[in-house]
């Protein structure tokens, strides 16, 4: 499928801040299943951009605005075209070990046990599915971005990035490598997280908020082992200012490239 | 050899008092700073012996460098079986955005503190490898700069090394592992750092910029200073005195005030040094610490030197079973602290609480290590005017820049309780000189 993406993050400060350090995560992930077609990302104010990738692959920007500002914009966009959602990458191995936001406690250990062993790995992440289906609910504002899947799961309800979190501890516990995944999907005005585990020979998507299987209108931004690795922005200045951020989001199909896409493609 | 000094103990002392060598500790929340208590007698290593220890220090860094370099690039160690993968992964010191990146010139800890001591049949036995920020080396130079203010005639016939010059043993390091000759500086988190003296004793005598976290920033992935009016210098080394998990908070932790934003960038990118390198704290985790002997055989192909303490890994079966059994002779030590938090001794324990770790370490097992208890030499302290014996140890410095190169001289820490085995300045105690003979 071939998706036309823009986000944009405007953040604005109550009172003039400056010495404004940023680190971007908002370019799609370039794997053997995402191509990117065309991408572009641009800030206010004006700064230099530099881009390297993170130790897990994902594309970062960063950049330093010294002058004084009142608001801070980023936008993505781009043309990208989506495959299977299947990786054959190599299994690194702290995959498989428990991380920060991911440390199970007796709760997640019990009712990953619960699950059974006897069936393949993908039927025990739909069983997993299922069980956080039956055993949490989705509602925003109960959680926060420091929120543990220890936690999350014994408050019983959270965001897509908590039932990430307790799907991948529950994954690692009974020996699934399995990380987690930030990005955006059709229908969705902000970014959704969902995870990946290895069945032993591939990467496949999973989406347990949804309880789905990842396809081609999802698109991946970056993964890690947790929350932590995978922040769309971080950001630091000086001054005392209350922000106010606004995302917007909006991820179409498009059913065939536009023309000169199509041509550089062809010369390639 | 030493008994003018002594007599000079009390001048030495208000000396000190004089230039601020302190010592800050939190206790209750609350951050105090102390005196750290300096003894007049010197402890006095003798030049065979020296000999013996230098070469074996050396070969110990050596073989914890190659350890660092392929850890965080082929892993040949794990791949070879040597150490389970286990203890990289599960370290808390291990960090994966390290992957990859080679420090300028491959060195990684460019300043390591070797906790060692000797038994009482002269054997040294290394406690304990601080690869990420060991602090202590200004105590001892401050101490002999004071003594020999105090009492110059006491090292006229004394044939000790002179320990004065760590700080060019530092800038020549810095020098070398420069990018760009750039400016070197000191990061220092502050004033309300229990180390503050010895950031600022430390720039002045390498003669190096003391900088505070906010006079750095990164633009383009490099680093530069902050003047006065704003201009900007690129900084090219960075000894730093703030731990991994605060020195940048866009790729660690999102909370701390105390870093600077993106230096992790300009650091992989290989735009500057940083000493020592990140993620040095998988080499120097306590469970990591049983298998160092075997790295010295792994990557040196040479026989180890210096031996550890005994110590029991209850990650192995056999090793637990030893530890369950032999628990109320073992001090075990939860590898996660450090400065002597985490060490409980088994000979001090009662019923209840015995089974209770027992249970810790069946639970738990790679959260601990256990260690035979070494009966190690004291040595004498001056108690008012009273010689007493105290037990202590010695944490060693290493350099490792164009050469590795052992300090002649290091902190030696002793307790004042007399009951008390664990030395350690974050626990209260006190230090004194120590003297390397020259013959």
């Amino acid at each position: 499928m071939i998706l036309k993406y823009t986000y944009r993050t405007l953040i604005t400060f109550s009172t003039q801040v400056s010495s404004h350090t940023f680190m971007l995560r908002c370019t799609p992930y370039a794997n053997e299943y995402q191509r990117l077609i065309e991408h572009k990302t641009s800030v206010i104010p004006n700064c230099l951009l530099t881009r390297s990738n993170d130790t897990f692959g994902s594309i970062l920007e960063t950049g330093y605005v010294a002058d004084m500002h009142d608001a801070f914009m980023f936008e993505s966009t781009g043309i990208i075209e989506i495959g299977n959602n299947r990786s054959i990458e190599k299994v690194n191995p702290l995959f498989h070990y428990h991380s920060e936001l991911t440390t199970p406690d007796m709760a997640i250990r019990d009712a990953a046990r619960l699950i059974g062993m006897d069936m393949s790995v993908t039927e025990w992440v739909m069983r997993l599915s299922d069980y956080l289906q039956g055993h949490f609910q989705y509602e925003s504002g109960a959680t926060n971005v420091k929120t543990t899947a220890s936690e999350a799961f014994s408050l019983g309800k959270g965001v897509c990035q908590d039932y990430a979190h307790i799907a991948i501890a529950m994954c690692r516990e009974v020996g699934i490598a399995a990380r987690y995944v930030n990005g955006f999907m059709i229908g969705e005005g902000a970014t959704h997280a969902w995870i990946e585990y290895h069945d032993g020979e591939r990467w496949l998507g999973f989406d347990p908020t949804n309880n789905r299987p990842v396809d081609d209108t999802y698109i991946k931004i970056a993964h890690g082992r947790d929350f932590n690795d995978c922040s769309i922005n971080r950001g630091r200045f000086n001054g005392i200012a209350e922000q106010n951020i606004k995302v917007t989001l909006m991820v179409e199909q498009l059913k065939k490239l536009p023309k000169e896409q199509t041509k550089q493609i062809k010369n390639q | 050899m030493y008994t003018r000094l002594l007599t000079q103990k009390d001048a030495v002392n208000k000396w000190m008092e004089r230039y601020g060598v302190r010592f800050g500790i939190y206790k209750n929340g609350t951050f105090k700073e102390q005196i750290f208590p300096f003894d007049a007698i010197p402890r006095v290593i003798s030049n065979s012996d020296w000999t013996e220890l230098e070469k074996g220090l050396k070969q110990r860094v050596d073989a914890l460098n190659a350890f660092l370099r392929d850890i965080y690039t082929e892993k040949r160690i794990i791949k070879d079986g040597v150490v389970p993968e286990d203890f990289v992964y599960s370290s808390k010191g291990y960090l994966p955005q390290c992957e990859g990146i080679t420090p300028s010139k491959g060195i990684f800890s460019h300043i390591s503190g070797i906790d060692l001591v000797q038994a009482e049949d002269g054997t040294w036995y290394v406690l304990e490898d601080n690869l990420r920020i060991p602090s202590g080396a200004s105590y001892p130079m401050i101490a002999r700069q004071l003594t020999r203010k105090a009492s110059p005639e006491t090292f006229d016939g004394a044939k000790v090394f002179d320990n004065r010059d760590y700080a060019r043993m530092i800038r020549e390091m810095m020098d070398h592992v420069n990018v760009d000759n750039g400016l070197e500086v000191i990061l220092t988190p502050g004033r309300y750092n229990s180390a503050f003296f010895e950031h600022s004793y430390l720039a002045e005598k390498a003669g190096v910029v003391l900088a505070f976290p906010d006079d750095l920033f990164v633009d383009g992935d490099k680093v530069y200073y902050k003047g006065l009016f704003n201009e900007r210098e690129r900084v090219g080394a960075i000894y730093r005195r703030l731990s991994d998990e605060y020195l940048d908070p866009m790729t660690f932790e999102r909370s701390s005030l105390l870093g600077v934003p993106n230096l992790f960038q300009a650091y992989a990118k290989g735009n500057v040094a940083i000493v020592n390198a990140l993620g040095n704290g998988v080499a120097d985790d306590k469970g990591i610490y049983y298998f160092v002997p075997k790295m010295v055989e792994y990557y040196l192909n040479e026989k180890p030197i210096l031996k550890n303490a005994p110590t029991y890994l209850p990650f192995y079966e056999k090793d637990r079973n030893y530890v369950l059994e032999n628990l109320h002779k073992l001090v075990i030590k939860d590898v996660a602290e450090a400065g002597g938090y985490g060490v409980m001794f088994g000979r001090d324990m009662d019923e209840k609480r015995l089974e209770e770790v027992k249970e810790l370490v069946r639970t738990q097992p790679r959260r601990w290590i256990a260690q035979e208890v070494i009966n190690f030499i004291d040595l004498e302290i001056m108690e008012g005017d009273e010689r007493v014996m105290r037990k202590a140890d010695l944490r060693a410095f290493v350099v490792s820049g164009k050469e590795t190169k052992v300090w002649p001289s290091g902190l030696t820490r002793f307790t004042r309780d007399p009951k008390s085995f664990v030395v350690n300045s974050s626990q209260g105690g006190g230090f004194k000189d120590t003297w390397v003979m020259a013959e």
